[in-house]
């Protein structure tokens, strides 16, 4: 995260080298981050470059030296609230095209792992995940698909760690018992 | 199927590059000063404090003022300021190598100071002797001390979370809760110096109440402003 924080201090600088680097480094996480929230690709892409666009606006805010990173995702999950809202209100439903992640790659372009699960299964989390409550739903994307600790997931959500750690315990239980009556029911 | 690989494979995505439109707004990024939380902090105890007494002043001070010992005058004062830098503290000073501030301190200050000004009302604050009062009069003075008091943290409240408004969590209730209370807090310091209403439920209700329904209407209505946006 120390490569984060360098680039975000020469992008504050003024150096536009550095926030391409800190987009490619940055922008996979919070996609698939936003994918798991908004469960539809073409509007969590959307999100993501308004993202970079409010980062770009509140970059004064940022401070020097910090890994930008749970601020950057705390900037995320506000605009993909805020463009829920602004749907909800237009009453326009984006249309789920239930568009599936791609499977990564490295800068140099090749395969960056090789994913053992079918794309009906992760649409199959992808769906659970959905039906989760909210505070569950995003305290376990950020821990378990994230990767983040438990006290960054509590930063970014603004909770104490107690709080994340039981939502997250309780998520992933209801995903499991989810995926299991679906599994039953086939 | 394994959840857990599952979850990870999830996290697989590729971005895509970035849009026309964000190339263009970042094209030739001006340099720009970023935030110095303890500059902050030190500019809005600078502005607030000189708020509360010029308010105070302006109100009339406490017309006791050469009865009462200067020590305890001070002491109290002191009490009621450090109720109002701590919250600052907590929610304007984030941890080192964080943007956002820590969650646990600013939800502890949030619970901590209201709780604490009200033991300072009750107890210290007001061991003053209290007039004797009917009860109307108790009740319009503890309202208009509470109006009063809530009339100083209106700035300081406005002001920090100006400053916040780009680095705050996704749920914030709690940093406005605690900035409500600083709020409050320095309203209480401010009716230190100019009212001589004394009594624990005057001092309590009053003086410290200005803390714990700032804490409120902060807690609400930064929620109400998240929402709304």
């Amino acid at each position: 995260m120390v490569r984060h924080a360098e680039l975000m201090v020469d992008y504050c600088a003024g150096n536009e080298a550095a926030f391409r680097e800190l987009y490619a480094l940055a922008a996979p996480r919070l996609l698939a981050y936003l994918i798991c929230l908004a469960r539809d690709r073409s509007t969590a892409e959307e999100i993501l470059q308004q993202t970079f666009i409010k980062l770009h606006q509140s970059r004064a805010a940022y401070v020097r030296g910090a890994d930008p990173m749970p601020w950057l995702y705390t900037i995320a999950h506000r605009t993909f609230l805020d463009e829920a809202r602004r749907r909800k209100r237009s009453r326009v439903e984006p249309a789920r095209t239930d568009e599936l992640p791609e499977i990564a790659v490295s800068f140099d372009g090749g395969a960056a792992n090789e994913d053992p699960y079918s794309a009906e299964q992760i649409a199959e989390v992808l769906a659970a995940l959905d039906r989760l409550p909210d505070n569950q739903r995003d305290a376990l994307v950020l821990t378990k698909i994230q990767g983040k600790s438990i006290a960054e997931a509590a930063t970014i959500l603004g909770t104490t760690p107690g709080a994340i750690k039981l939502r997250a315990h309780r998520g992933y239980v209801t995903l499991r018992e989810l995926l299991r009556s679906t599994e039953d029911e086939r | 199927m394994n959840l857990d690989s599952v979850l990870e494979a999830v996290s697989s995505v590729r971005a895509p590059p970035p849009s026309a439109a964000l190339v263009a707004a970042v094209h030739h990024p001006v340099a720009v000063r970023t935030r110095v939380p303890s500059r902050e902090i030190a500019a809005l105890v600078a502005m607030s404090v000189p708020l509360a007494f010029l308010h105070a002043y302006s109100n009339g001070l406490r017309t006791d003022l050469g009865r009462v010992s200067p020590a305890w005058l001070v002491a109290v004062g002191c009490a009621w300021l450090l109720a109002f830098v701590a919250p600052l503290v907590a929610v304007m000073l984030p941890a080192r190598g964080s943007v956002i501030a820590d969650p646990s301190r600013v939800l502890g200050s949030a619970a901590l100071v209201p709780a604490f000004v009200v033991v300072l009302g009750i107890t210290v604050a007001g061991s003053v002797q209290a007039p004797n009062l009917t009860n109307a009069d108790e009740v319009s003075g503890i309202v208009r001390c509470l109006v009063s008091g809530l009339e100083v943290a209106a700035m300081p409240f406005i002001v920090a979370f100006l400053a916040l408004r780009r680095a705050m969590p996704v749920d914030a209730r709690a940093m406005g809760a605690a900035l409500g209370g600083a709020g409050g807090a320095l309203g209480g310091f401010a009716l230190h110096l100019q009212c001589e209403a004394g009594g624990a439920v005057h001092t309590g209700f009053g003086h410290a109440g200005a803390a714990v329904v700032g804490a409120v209407i902060g807690y609400l209505l930064v929620g109400y402003l998240q929402r709304s946006r």
